[in-house]
C-alpha cells in the first residue's frame, strides 16, 4: 500500500519532503506519542486525521519545533531538525503554521501580515501582492484582521506562511473554526493554491470529510501511533482494523462464518477483501447495502432524510440490526417489509 | 479518550507552557528575585551584629513586650471595625433597594486612593487631640474598608439567589436569610478581606506615624532615624517580619478557601433587591455617614486647609521643586520596575514550571513585607553593597523597584496572558528569534497592559511614604516628604499644598485608573 517502495530512487530525490521516524513524546505521566513513523513526499498534502488526544497536536508541534521530542527523529529534505544532537530552533526550519483560528497578528495589517515572515527589501512589496491576488484579497491589504470574515482570515493566515517560501506548511484544524456552509469552499481554496504551488503539507484534522477529500495520503492516528497510512480510498476502503474502519466511517458488522475465503451471512454469499482469520469479524459499509420495498427479509426500523441521501436502520429477521445509505428517493416508512442484500465484497477485519 | 485530555487538546498550538523557558530569560528574572530577596539579609546581618545576647534582651523587654501588645490591638480593633463596615456596606449596595446604590458601589471604594498620611493629617488638623490610639484607628479603618468592601461586594454579586429564595420558601424571613444563608457563604471573602486590613495595619507608616502612636513601624522608623539605633530597628523589623508572615499565613489559606468557593459559572439573573421599607432612610444615612468621614470629611477639610495657607502664601518654589522631584523619581521607578518585573512577568505567563513558580513568588514576598522594612534593610544593603549610592537617586529608586515589584509582575502577567502565545509561535515559524518574537509580537500587543501597569507603580511611588523618607537624598525634597515635616511641626497650613499637589496628582488617577482598569483596591500601597 505504501507507493513509496515503488517510487525510483534518483540521487538526492529521495530525502526530500518530511520524515519522522521512531517519534517518542511522554508528559508528565502520559505516554503521548508512541513511536510514529510519517512520511510526507515533497509536494503533496498529508492528512493526520484522528480523533482529539490522540497526541495530534503534539506531533504537529514537534515538527515544528515548540516542542522537543523525547526519542525517534525528525528530517526535513535530508536535514535532521530534531533528534540528533541540538534540535533546529523553530525560526531556522523552514516549517510554516496556519493554526486552527488563523492567529493574524492584530495589530497589522493584511499585508503586514502577509510580509511577516520576508525581508524588508524591495522584492517584499511585489511578493505580498502576489499572494494578495493568488488568494482572492487584492484590494484587502490594507483592512485590518478584524474587518475580514473568518474565510479571509483563513486565506491571510495561508499567505503569511506561504509567503515566507517554507519546505513544509503544517496546518492545525485549519477549517473547524470556520461554519460548515464557509468549511467546504474555502477548503478547496486552501487545498488548490497548495496543490498549484507544489506546497509540502501537512494538515492535522479530526474531521474525516476534511481528510479524505482534500489530501494525497492520510494517516490515521489513534493513541499516540499511526494505526494505517495510505491514500484515501485506501484508508476508506481497506482499513486494516476495526479501530480504523469505524473512525473513517460507519460500519456494519454482520453475523456469519467464513470459508474458504467466502463469507456466509443470512444475506448470502460474499467476496472477502483483509485478512480471514478466526476470530475476524465480517463487516460493509451503509452504502454497499441496498433496500428494496416491498420484501420480506428485513423491517424498517428508523428512517432519517439528509437531502442528499437517506439513512435506513433495518432489522433482519435473525435480529441483526443493519445501517443503509440510500438515495433519497427511498423514504420507506417504519415497519415496512424489505429486501436487504449487499453489493460487492464484504472486509472482514479483527 | 479520557475526558481530560480531550480538554487539554483543545489549548492547540497555544500549548507553550509545557516548553522549556529560555536560559537569557530564567537568569535575568533571577535577577529580578534576587534584588527583591536580597535586602533582607542585611536586616538579618544587622540585628546579629551585636551578638545574639543583645538580640534576646532586646526582645524579651517590657517596652518591647508593650509594642507588641500596642501593635496587635490596633490591628485587631481595625479589622473588627472594617468587617463591620465592609460586610455591611457590600451587603446594602448590592442587594437592598437604598437610594443611588450604583453610585454608592463605586464611591465606597474610593477611600482606598487616599494615602493614609495624608487623611491621618486632615484628622488631626482639625483636631490635634485625635493624636493616639483613636486617631490611628479612626483614619486606618475609614482608609482600608474597602479591602473588605470589595471582595464581599464581589462575593455578593457571585451568589445564586435561588439558594436565598430556597431558603424564604421554607419560612425564613428575609433578614434571617442574610444570616443563615448569605453571610455563611461570604465567610471565605469576609476572612481573605479582613486578613488583609490586618497585614494593612500591621505595615501601615503613614496613619500611625502621623498621629504618633508608639506601634511597630513608627518605633522602627525612630529607632533608626531619631534614635541612631539601627541594631534595634533590625530587630523589630524581624519581629514585625514574624508577625506578618503569620497573617500572610492566614491570608493564603483564607485565599484558597475563597476559590473553591465559587458555584457554577455565578447567577443566571440579578438577584432581587431586599425593600428596606422605613429603614430605608436609615440606612442611606449610614452609608452618606461613611462617604462622609472617609471621602467628603478629608477632602473638604483639605480644602479649608488650603484656603488659610493661601491667605498666608504659598511656598512657589518648594511646591514646584517637590512636585518636580516626585514626578522625576515616580517616573524612573516606573521604567526601573517595568523593565526588572518584564522577565518575571514574561517568565509566569508563559512557562509555568516549578523553579518559575518559585521565582514569581519570590518577588511577591515583598509584597507581605512592611514597606518600613524594606526601606531598612535597602539602607543596610546601601551601606554594605552600594556605598557609592547611598543617600544618593538610583537606591531609591531601586527600593522603589522593590517595594513595587509584585504591583508590575501582575500587571505584566496578566498583559501577557492576554496576548496568545500563537502569535509568538507563528512568528518563530515565520523566523524571528525567540527574544524577537517576544518583543516585535508579544511586547506590542501587551503594550497597553504594560504602559497601565508602569502607570500604576508611578502613581504609588508619588504616594509612598517611609522609603522616601529614609533614603531621600539630601536637600531634594518630595510631596511626600514636605507633607511629613511640616504636619510633623504643626504647620498645617503650610503642609496644606503639599497634600493637596498629592491628592491631584497620585489619588485621583489611581482612583481614575483603579476604576478603569477594574482593579482598584488590588494593591495595599502607603
Amino acid at each position: 500500500m505504501d507507493g513509496l517502495e515503488s517510487s525510483p530512487t534518483t540521487d538526492g530525490r529521495d530525502d526530500s519532503g518530511l520524515l519522522v521516524s521512531g517519534l517518542h513524546k511522554s508528559y508528565a505521566t502520559r505516554h503521548v506519542l508512541r513511536g510514529v513513523d510519517l512520511v510526507v513526499s515533497e509536494g503533496t498534502i498529508t492528512a493526520v486525521l484522528g480523533p482529539s488526544g490522540c497526541g495530534k497536536t503534539t506531533l504537529l508541534r514537534i515538527i515544528a519545533g515548540f516542542l522537543a521530542l523525547d526519542a525517534g527523529k525528525v528530517v526535513l529534505d535530508g536535514t535532521v531538525l530534531d533528534g540528533a544532537g541540538r534540535a533546529v530552533p523553530p525560526e531556522r526550519r523552514h516549517v510554516g503554521i496556519v493554526p486552527q483560528e488563523g492567529a493574524l497578528f492584530p495589530h497589522l495589517s493584511v499585508a503586514d501580515n502577509i510580509g511577516f515572515g520576508l525581508r524588508r527589501d524591495p522584492t517584499r512589496r511585489a511578493t505580498v501582492s502576489k499572494w494578495l491576488d493568488r488568494l482572492g484579497l487584492a484590494g484587502r491589504e490594507s483592512a485590518r484582521p478584524h474587518e475580514l470574515s473568518g474565510g479571509q482570515q483563513q486565506r491571510v493566515a495561508l499567505a503569511r506562511a506561504l509567503a515566507a517560501e517554507p519546505k513544509l506548511v503544517l496546518l492545525d484544524e485549519p477549517f473547524s473554526s470556520l461554519d460548515a456552509a464557509l468549511r467546504g469552499k474555502v477548503r478547496e481554496e486552501i487545498a488548490s493554491v497548495l496543490r498549484e504551488n507544489r506546497v509540502t503539507a501537512l494538515l492535522v484534522t479530526h474531521d474525516q470529510q476534511e481528510a479524505l477529500s482534500i489530501s494525497d495520503r492520510v494517516a490515521v492516528m489513534l493513541d499516540g501511533n499511526i494505526a494505517q497510512a495510505g491514500t484515501p480510498t485506501e484508508i476508506y476502503r481497506f482499513p486494516v482494523s476495526m479501530a480504523v474502519a469505524e473512525f473513517v466511517g460507519d460500519v456494519n458488522i454482520i453475523p456469519g462464518e467464513l470459508h474458504g475465503g467466502v463469507a456466509h451471512t443470512a444475506l448470502g454469499r460474499h467476496a472477502v477483501v483483509g485478512q480471514p482469520t478466526s476470530s475476524a469479524r465480517i463487516t460493509c459499509r451503509p452504502e454497499q447495502v441496498s433496500v428494496r420495498v416491498p420484501g420480506d427479509r428485513a423491517t424498517v426500523v428508523e428512517a432519517r432524510f439528509f437531502g442528499a441521501d437517506t439513512v435506513l436502520r433495518l432489522r433482519l429477521d435473525d435480529g441483526t440490526v443493519i445501517v443503509a445509505r440510500s438515495p433519497p428517493d427511498t423514504m420507506p416508512k417504519i415497519g415496512t417489509r424489505a429486501d436487504v442484500s449487499i453489493e460487492g465484497p464484504v472486509l472482514v477485519l479483527e | 479518550m479520557a475526558l481530560p485530555t480531550a480538554i487539554r487538546t483543545r489549548f492547540r498550538f497555544g500549548r507553550s507552557k509545557q516548553a522549556r523557558a529560555p536560559l537569557w530569560l530564567v537568569l535575568t528574572a533571577l535577577v529580578g528575585a534576587l534584588v527583591a530577596l536580597g535586602p533582607l539579609v542585611y536586616v538579618f546581618d544587622r540585628a546579629r551584629s551585636r551578638g545574639l545576647d543583645e538580640v534576646q534582651s532586646e526582645i524579651w523587654q517590657r517596652r518591647t513586650f508593650d509594642l507588641v501588645v500596642r501593635s496587635l490591638t490596633l490591628m485587631l480593633v481595625v479589622t473588627a471595625l472594617c468587617v463591620v463596615i465592609g460586610v455591611a456596606a457590600a451587603i446594602v449596595v448590592a442587594r437592598t433597594d437604598v437610594p443611588f446604590r450604583r453610585v454608592w458601589q463605586v464611591v465606597l471604594a474610593l477611600p482606598l486612593s487616599i494615602p493614609t498620611y495624608v487623611a491621618a493629617y486632615t484628622w488631626i488638623a482639625a483636631r490635634p487631640s485625635l493624636a493616639g490610639f483613636h486617631g490611628a484607628t479612626i483614619v486606618l479603618t475609614l482608609c482600608s474598608y474597602p479591602y473588605v468592601y470589595l471582595p464581599v461586594l464581589a462575593a455578593v454579586s457571585r451568589l445564586d439567589p435561588a439558594q436565598e429564595e430556597v431558603a424564604r420558601s421554607l419560612g425564613h424571613s428575609s433578614l434571617a436569610v442574610v444570616w443563615r444563608v448569605t453571610l455563611p457563604q461570604l465567610r471565605p471573602a469576609i476572612a481573605a478581606g479582613g486578613l488583609l486590613v490586618a497585614l494593612y495595619v500591621l505595615s501601615d507608616f503613614g496613619a500611625v506615624g502621623t498621629m504618633r502612636y508608639e506601634v511597630f513601624t513608627w518605633v522602627i522608623f525612630g529607632a533608626y532615624n531619631a534614635g541612631f539605633n539601627p541594631a534595634r530597628a533590625a530587630i523589630l523589623s524581624l519581629v514585625l517580619v514574624a508577625c506578618a508572615s503569620l497573617v500572610v499565613m492566614f491570608e493564603v489559606r483564607a485565599r484558597g478557601a475563597a476559590q473553591t468557593v465559587r458555584v457554577g459559572g455565578g447567577s443566571a439573573r440579578p438577584a432581587p433587591l431586599l425593600a428596606l421599607g422605613r429603614a430605608r432612610s436609615v440606612v442611606l444615612g449610614a452609608i452618606a455617614a461613611l462617604v462622609g468621614a472617609s471621602i467628603i470629611f478629608p477632602v473638604g477639610s483639605l480644602l479649608r486647609l488650603l484656603t488659610r495657607g493661601v491667605d498666608r502664601g504659598i511656598d512657589w518654589s518648594a511646591l514646584l521643586s517637590a512636585l518636580g522631584t516626585s514626578l522625576r523619581l515616580s517616573l524612573m521607578a516606573a521604567i526601573v520596575t517595568t523593565v526588572m518585573a518584564a522577565p518575571v512577568g514574561v517568565l509566569a505567563a508563559r512557562f509555568r514550571t516549578r523553579s518559575s513558580v518559585v521565582i514569581e513568588r519570590v518577588t511577591y514576598f515583598a509584597h507581605a513585607l512592611p514597606g518600613i522594612v524594606i526601606a531598612i534593610s535597602m539602607v543596610y544593603t546601601g551601606v554594605r553593597l552600594l556605598r557609592p549610592v547611598y543617600q544618593e537617586t538610583p537606591l531609591l529608586v531601586l527600593t522603589y523597584a522593590v517595594l513595587f515589584l509584585p504591583l508590575s509582575v501582575a500587571s505584566v502577567r496578566a498583559a501577557i496572558e492576554q496576548s496568545p502565545p500563537v502569535f509568538e509561535d507563528v512568528a518563530r515559524s515565520l523566523g524571528r528569534r525567540h527574544v524577537v518574537a517576544l518583543l516585535t509580537v508579544t511586547a506590542r500587543l501587551a503594550a497597553p497592559g504594560l504602559a497601565a501597569g508602569a502607570a500604576m507603580v508611578f502613581l504609588a511611588t508619588m504616594k509612598e511614604l517611609p522609603a522616601t523618607l529614609l533614603l531621600h537624598p539630601t536637600g531634594t525634597e518630595t510631596l511626600a516628604t514636605r507633607l511629613w515635616q511640616r504636619s510633623g511641626v504643626s504647620d498645617y497650613g503650610g503642609a496644606a499644598p503639599f497634600a493637596a499637589a498629592l491628592v491631584v496628582f497620585a489619588a485621583v488617577p489611581t482612583a481614575v485608573l483603579g476604576w478603569w482598569s477594574g482593579r482598584l483596591g488590588e494593591f495595599p500601597n502607603d
